[in-house]
């Protein structure tokens, strides 16, 4: 086994933006293939680690751990590990990224700098999944925020200067709130656990985890302090997934974003959002997560039935598919807040799975973009005729993220549902009103894909639309790449849930506790 | 011990400085007093650099008959600040290259001079002794910021900083009348042994001397109330002066605000414990907010930069006010003012280049810089982010230690404010960078060709920024414990 994998998998696209760097800007395949090629080996270690993680322990894997920063009364550590949590959505992150550089290759401006920021968001990205020291977790988390800055800013639609800036400020907002959760557990921590802590690092989320789980500390990590320190970290996270009515900075951000940009950040940077609240905010402080069940429920429910209404009223595609998103990440929110093992692994599934579906979307409107030069819907329709394999890949993407069996979004809203359903009314009251509620928005989402689908791809064919080329050799990479996930998850979704079982359980097994 | 048979080769770098400054003073009038005297500059940085290894070299610990202070805190931040000056009279070098109407000797000496006062300064463990290096630093500062004496804006600013700093100076001395009053002593040390007891009895004269003092060195360090001059001066002055004022003069500032404040009222038992934190801690929070959200409207450079580096006092309040061991939190102001200086300077560098080119000291003289001169445009923006405090940056790190360290004092609010106030940083920050990146260049402006000390200069605070943003323990081994 290769030492120190993890490290080489999040450092070896800092490395590629580096060698990128060396390459004079006129060399633009040169920069291409170094972009493409380091993003796949980031993909093949990803897979390596895929093939090697052990689905039968519960524990930190290929973790590792060295002191990094010592600030006298606080050591900061390098430590990283990944878990059933972390693994998938660390291939999701490789596989999006790569796919996502082959539909950036018709940018033909400034493509130097555009790699140089993508392999940098790269590895922000998988520093998120993988890093075990909050204060790891927060210096990758605010990574992603500079590069995504530029390249909306720079490669953005026409209002890219607005956009740019009201994600750099709601991003940023979210961040001082989570670092400021963060501060406030170590802050309690240390008071609670005094000099003993002073060794060790008070970030280290395995170290925290079990302070918190620590009985004997109630005295100063007291409900208050717990609950406060939960909501925090929720609103924190919730601006990132983002949840109603932190979510306004997204229609902006994935509409003005070039394709390859809208693909990642609704392909993996929601993710985060998700990930983050899990890993820490269900993970260090379970009891106040399953406390605030119902709050999270009720914005799940929120967030699916209002992004799917407005994704009903949108004449822009692509808003469509940014709104769509936002209805899509309740059932996140929803599978959480069950607190049932096929709930939360409902969660992780639409993590993944909407990962591919809608990169996947917002590829296909950028391919019809570039062709049309148009992505209102009322002027598009028939591109089934000229555009036959563009328009069949779009419907099975719309299929997908409809729901429909034997496709990945199936699985993730099943299991969600399943969980919501079973759910402990202890736990969470009223879950079945919720759940039926929920349904409701699952429906609307046919709603407006499919009329969406209806007035795209079928119907009269514009005149102008006749002479429409169909896809590229090199943007069936994409295409098939990530249709064919959906489809792998879909029909075999022991792949995945073989990874995730077991941590699923570690996690819920601590809220009984 | 009397100041007869004291050690006074403890002063050896201050004198080495002032014989340098007046040898460079006389041969500037020995080749006539106009004309461009690169030479000047180049012997310039050369004495400050052998100034900075004397002080090095001298570092070990001793006093001259309670008067002046060699330790690690003087010596820590006597190469911070020589490093400054250094770094300014190569940013200088340029611009008088590009001005050769004003009087370049005077520029380098007087340079000197003001680094003289500072070191004087932060050694001094006297108020007399502090009270004459603070005076060559301000009457130094003052004649710099008018240099351009054709000019009416620099004219402007250099009037209102005399005057304002005068009435600040007054301050000063007012409340040190008070403790003088009090203890009939002027030594900071002696004072620090008797103030607790004459606190309980006289606690508002006290206390009224510490808020006098405030108000004083508040002026220096330019936190809100007092920064009101720090715009007009800054965008007047010549842009390496302004560096020399937002840098040198402010973290100068805060040395004494240490080495008064935490010897006289902290040095026994904490005494004056909750006010303290109290004034300094609502200071910090009012000059985080206001600001950064005064310049968030900003449209000159220079002006901008005055906004921020008040904002940026107020970060540097933050440990002061959330005291959980004084020298922890002497550790995080000493990794700060480091950090600061270099991604300062390093922005001024790039300001200076700039702006002399364009002949414009607004924003739009950076449109699209990144065409014009890409390792410049990305030297600036690493600065920026740094000041900002994103990650893989200096700034980062030392925001972050900032943050934990009023965490362990217990005051999260205040990280609170500072955290939000930085992010409200972010909006103008990335405004200069969005100029650079995302605008096209003005018609008239070509390529920007740097000379040899601005890229320099650039060069040196890039890496260091980058290097302490990733690897802060090379510095941060080596000042988390200053002894005391």
């Amino acid at each position: 086994m290769i030492p120190n994998l993890l490290s080489w998998l999040i450092f070896l696209p800092l490395a590629g933006a580096l060698l990128i760097l060396t390459v004079p800007k006129e060399n633009k395949n040169v920069i291409r293939s170094i972009a493409i090629g380091t993003s796949g080996v980031t993909l093949i270690v990803s897979l390596i680690l895929w093939g090697a993680f052990d689905r039968a322990f519960s524990g930190l894997q290929f973790y590792q751990a060295a002191p990094w920063i010592d600030l006298g009364l606080v050591r900061l550590n390098y430590e990283i590990g990944i878990d059933g949590l972390s693994l998938p959505l660390i291939i999701l992150t490789t596989i999006v990224t790569t796919l996502s550089l082959f539909a950036s290759l018709n940018i033909s401006e400034r493509v130097k700098e555009f790699y140089i920021w993508t392999l940098v968001l790269l590895t922000g990205m998988l520093g998120v999944f993988v890093a075990q020291d909050l204060f790891l977790f927060f210096l990758f988390f605010e990574l992603t925020l500079i590069p995504m800055f530029f390249i909306i800013g720079i490669w953005g639609g026409k209002e890219k200067t607005y956009a740019a800036f009201k994600f750099l400020v709601y991003t940023g907002l979210g961040s001082a709130i989570m670092f400021l959760s963060f501060l406030g557990m170590y802050y309690y921590a240390f008071q609670a656990t005094g000099l003993q802590m002073l060794g060790g690092s008070g970030f280290s989320i395995p170290i925290l985890t079990q302070i918190f789980a620590e009985p004997a500390f109630a005295e100063v990590l007291t409900t208050g302090v717990r609950g406060a320190l939960f909501l925090g970290l929720f609103v924190a996270f919730a601006i990132k997934l983002p949840v109603f009515p932190f979510h306004t900075w997204l229609p902006n951000a994935h509409v003005e974003a070039p394709t390859a940009a809208s693909m990642i950040l609704a392909g993996v940077l929601l993710k985060m959002g998700g990930y983050g609240l899990i890993r820490i905010g269900v993970g260090i402080l379970p009891d106040q997560a399953s406390r605030f069940a119902l709050l999270i429920a009720i914005l799940g429910v929120i967030n699916i039935i209002y992004g799917a209404l407005l994704a009903l009223v949108q004449t822009d595609l692509k808003r469509l598919v940014a709104f769509s998103s936002i209805s899509h990440m309740g059932i996140v929110l929803l599978g959480i807040a069950s607190f049932t093992a096929s709930g939360m692994q409902g969660a992780i599934f639409q993590l993944v799975s909407h990962g591919f579906i809608s990169a996947l979307l917002f590829f296909m409107v950028g391919a019809i973009y570039e062709r049309t030069k148009t992505r209102t819907i009322s002027e598009l329709g028939g591109l089934s005729k000229s555009v036959p394999v563009l328009a069949g890949f779009t419907l099975a993407a719309a299929m997908a993220s409809v729901g429909l069996p034997g496709l990945s979004g199936f699985v993730s809203e099943l299991l969600a549902f399943i969980g919501i359903f079973g759910a402990d009314a202890s736990i969470l009251p009223a879950a079945k009103t919720l759940g039926v509620i929920a349904g409701i928005g699952i429906i609307l989402t046919a709603a407006y894909l499919l009329w969406a689908m209806q007035r795209t791809t079928f119907g009269q064919l514009d005149d102008k639309y006749k002479e429409l080329s169909d896809a590229r050799p090199l943007e069936y990479v994409p295409m098939i790449g990530l249709l064919g996930f959906s489809i792998l998850i879909g029909v075999y979704p022991n792949i995945l849930s073989d990874v995730i079982n077991i941590t699923v359980i570690d996690i819920l097994s601590r809220i009984g506790g | 011990m009397s100041a007869y048979n004291a050690n006074w080769s403890l002063m050896t770098p201050e004198i080495v400085l002032g014989i340098l400054a007046l040898v460079i003073f006389t041969i500037d009038f020995m080749t006539g007093v106009k004309g461009k005297k690169p030479f000047l500059g180049r012997m310039s940085i050369i004495a400050l650099l052998v100034t900075a290894v004397l002080v090095y070299i001298n570092r070990g610990a001793g006093t001259i008959a309670d008067i002046f202070i060699v330790d690690h805190f003087s010596t820590m931040f006597k190469i911070i600040l020589l490093v400054g000056v250094a770094i300014v009279i190569a940013i200088s070098m340029h611009y008088l290259d590009k001005n050769d109407d004003v009087y370049q000797g005077e520029f380098y000496s007087l340079m000197l001079f003001a680094a003289l006062g500072a070191m004087l300064m932060v050694s001094s463990a006297d108020l007399i002794t502090l009270y004459i290096g603070l005076e060559l630093l301000s009457i130094s500062s003052y004649c710099l910021a008018g240099f351009k004496k054709h000019n009416r804006k620099s004219t402007e600013g250099a009037i209102k900083y005399v005057v304002l700093g005068g009435t600040a100076s007054a301050f000063i001395l007012y409340g040190m009348s008070f403790l003088y009053g009090l203890t009939g002593t002027t030594s900071i040390i002696d004072i620090s042994q008797v103030i607790s007891s004459l606190y309980v009895d006289y606690p508002f004269i006290v206390v009224m001397s510490i808020l006098f003092m405030l108000a004083g060195f508040g002026f220096k360090i330019s936190i809100v109330p007092f920064h009101m001059w720090a715009p007009d001066v800054y965008e007047g002055s010549p842009t390496p002066v302004t560096a020399f004022l937002s840098v040198v003069s402010k973290i100068a500032g805060f040395a004494i605000v240490l080495r008064v404040f935490f010897t006289t009222f902290l040095g026994s038992e904490g005494v004056l414990y909750d006010e303290w934190t109290w004034i300094i801690a609502i200071i910090a929070t009012v000059t985080m907010i206001v600001g950064n959200l005064i310049a968030l409207t900003q449209k000159n450079i220079k002006r901008l930069m005055a906004y921020s580096g008040v904002a940026q006092a107020g970060y540097l309040l933050v440990p002061i006010a959330a005291i959980f061991i004084p020298s922890y939190s002497i550790g995080v102001i000493i990794f700060y003012s480091i950090v600061y200086v270099f991604m300062t300077l390093g922005a001024f560098a790039i300001i200076t280049l700039v702006t002399e080119d364009s002949g414009r000291d607004d924003f739009s003289s950076f449109s699209g810089l990144y065409k014009r001169s890409p390792y410049m445009a990305i030297a600036m923006s690493v600065f920026l982010l740094g000041l900002a405090g994103l990650p893989l940056t200096a700034g980062f790190v030392g925001k972050a230690w900032i943050f934990i360290s009023a965490a362990q004092a217990g005051m999260l609010w205040l990280a609170g404010v500072m955290f939000v106030t930085s992010v409200i940083s972010f909006y103008y920050y990335f405004g200069v960078i969005k100029q650079m990146f995302m605008n096209e260049p003005n018609p008239n402006d070509v390529e920007l060709k740097a000379p040899l000390s601005i890229s320099v200069v650039v060069t040196i605070a890039l890496a260091v920024t980058i290097i302490l943003g990733v690897l802060p323990g090379l510095m941060i081994d080596w000042i988390a414990y200053i002894q005391w």
